[in-house]
């Protein structure tokens, strides 16, 4: 999964920036991550915008990527066992966005 | 900084909510401030300035420039006119500026509005204005604003405990207040099993955790506190006034049960007004969402963080409760027209310490409105006073 990361503060963003919103630092440099992570929110949406109708219901789900950035994206593959603190993979990136399945592993229970 | 002087309303008018068959955006907007200017009893030619709040005219009934087509219809000569947008916060953000032009000492008296067209649009528009206010990646991953409302919901709910009767006794709260409200789009009791058993939106979401789609306009007329009692005797006092930005998505933000922009907003209010939250009487709030209204009672620091959902149990949040919360019914029920709602809050509000509200809370001085815009990504926080 490609990210960039401030050179600054090095907190790690998805879609570039034109300002570091954490320290304001004007220079990033792009990185590599495996993009494993944990489930920290979710939905199944069942009433979709025009262009998505055919895949209703799908799943959305906010990923706590193990690099200390979260993006928001959708879940690839059966639901069974979707559930926040469930770990998931990077799969792919397409026109829709980023996709994870659920990996194997026990969930983590990430209430604070 | 410059000395602030003090700015209250004087006048306020409003159009029902709901489906206006045959009422156009500028129609709506000009009944609104029609009825507010006659309430200030306020010549025409003595307004300095209008701001409008407004979301997707462009998109929802191809109209732009509609400030000054508004103001032009309305006979206020050559002032300026302005439309401002923050999406569902458009109105919030009206009132700010009407408030800080007057209270900045260049002009004495402003007229607000807010006024959306919603009904009349296509899906296709609708689409389009949904996908206006969101973030990009998140709408093109087939995010709605129910969805955004529904990953906040279980992320609540899994912090907090927070039940899915709780978010279900919101809507009938909101919906029972709604009934005495003519104003309001709803005006109908709503059972447990009503909510429970509605159709799914997006999880945990049901179709009555959702507000409706709406059409309205809401306006007021603001004037120096020195002035107003020329035109008015029951003029309310702009105590404190708000306004913040937060990160317009939901994965970048801080936290996934707290709107950064609301927090700030309401701190900037309650700091001008020098008042806290147990001073408060009466809250309208942005219950987009029936766990909008959890969040945002414990954001504006009315119950601690994760205490929302027991507070609507207990009956806190009543009219007759402890701090009523939405006594017109909110969004759930009056319904929301976007570009609207932070007049149409501001209207309620100031009708409950004018002490004529049709769901009176009993001895109100002391009111509140809160505005919330996209994914968390506006808020504006007015804090008002009975003279």
């Amino acid at each position: 999964m490609e990210i960039v990361r401030c050179t600054q503060c090095q907190r790690n963003y998805i879609p570039p920036k034109y300002a570091c919103p954490s320290c304001g630092g004007t220079r990033f440099k792009p990185s590599e991550i495996e993009g494993k992570g944990i489930i920290e929110s979710f939905t199944t949406i069942w009433i979709a915008p025009e262009q998505h109708l055919d895949q209703v219901p799908y799943q959305l789900i906010v990923v706590k990527l193990d690099e200390a950035l979260r993006v928001t994206g959708r879940l690839a593959g059966p639901a069974e066992g979707l559930a926040i603190g469930a770990r998931v993979e990077f799969t792919e990136k397409n026109e829709i966005g980023y996709w994870f399945r659920l990996a194997k592993g026990k969930a983590h229970d990430t209430k604070r | 900084m410059v000395n602030m002087r003090s700015v209250s309303v004087i006048g306020i008018g409003s159009t029902n909510f709901g489906r206006l068959e045959g009422w156009s955006l500028v129609d709506m907007a000009c009944e609104a401030a029609n009825e507010a200017i006659a309430d200030a009893g306020v010549p025409r030619e003595k307004i300095q300035a209008f701001y409008l709040g407004n979301f997707g005219s462009g998109i929802l009934v191809g109209q732009e420039t509609i400030a000054p087509k508004i103001g032009y219809q309305l006979g206020l000569g050559t002032i300026p006119a302005t439309k401002v947008e923050g999406a569902c916060a458009s109105a919030g953000i009206a009132l700010r500026h009407g408030f800080l032009l007057v209270a900045t000492g260049l002009a004495d008296i402003v007229l607000v509005a807010g006024a959306e067209k919603m009904t009349s649009a296509t899906t296709a528009q609708s689409t389009a204005a949904l996908a206006a206010a969101a973030e990009e990646l998140e709408y093109k991953a087939g995010l709605t604003f129910a969805g955004a409302f529904g990953i906040w919901s279980h992320r609540h709910m899994h912090e907090f405990g927070t039940t899915r009767k709780q978010l279900a006794l919101v809507s009938i709260k909101n919906k029972k207040n709604g009934i005495p409200n003519p104003r309001a789009q709803f005006r109908k009791k709503m059972t447990l099993d009503d909510v429970l058993e509605s159709r799914m939106i997006a999880d945990p979401l049901r179709l009555y955790d959702c507000c409706p789609i709406s059409d309205g306009a809401a306006s007021l007329v603001l004037c120096t506190t020195e002035m107003a009692g020329e035109y008015c005797d029951k003029p309310v006092e702009i105590m404190g006034s708000g306004h913040a930005t937060a990160c317009s998505n939901i994965y970048e933000a801080e936290s996934l049960v707290q709107f950064r922009a609301t927090v700030e907003a309401a701190r900037q209010a309650y700091d001008m007004a020098g008042l806290k939250p147990s001073d408060i009487d009466v809250v309208e709030l942005h219950d987009c969402f029936t766990m909008a209204e959890i969040i945002d009672s414990e954001d504006l620091g009315f119950f601690e963080k994760g205490q929302g959902g027991p507070a609507v149990e207990e009956g806190l949040t009543q009219v007759r409760g402890k701090i009523p919360i939405n006594p017109s019914g909110g969004l759930l029920s009056k319904g929301h027209p976007v570009g609207a709602t932070g007049c149409g809050q501001a209207y309620e509000v100031i009708k409950q310490l004018r002490g004529d509200h049709e769901n009176q809370v009993s001895g109100a001085e002391i009111g509140l409105a809160h505005n919330l815009g996209a994914t968390g990504a506006v808020s504006t926080v007015h804090v008002f006073r009975r003279r």
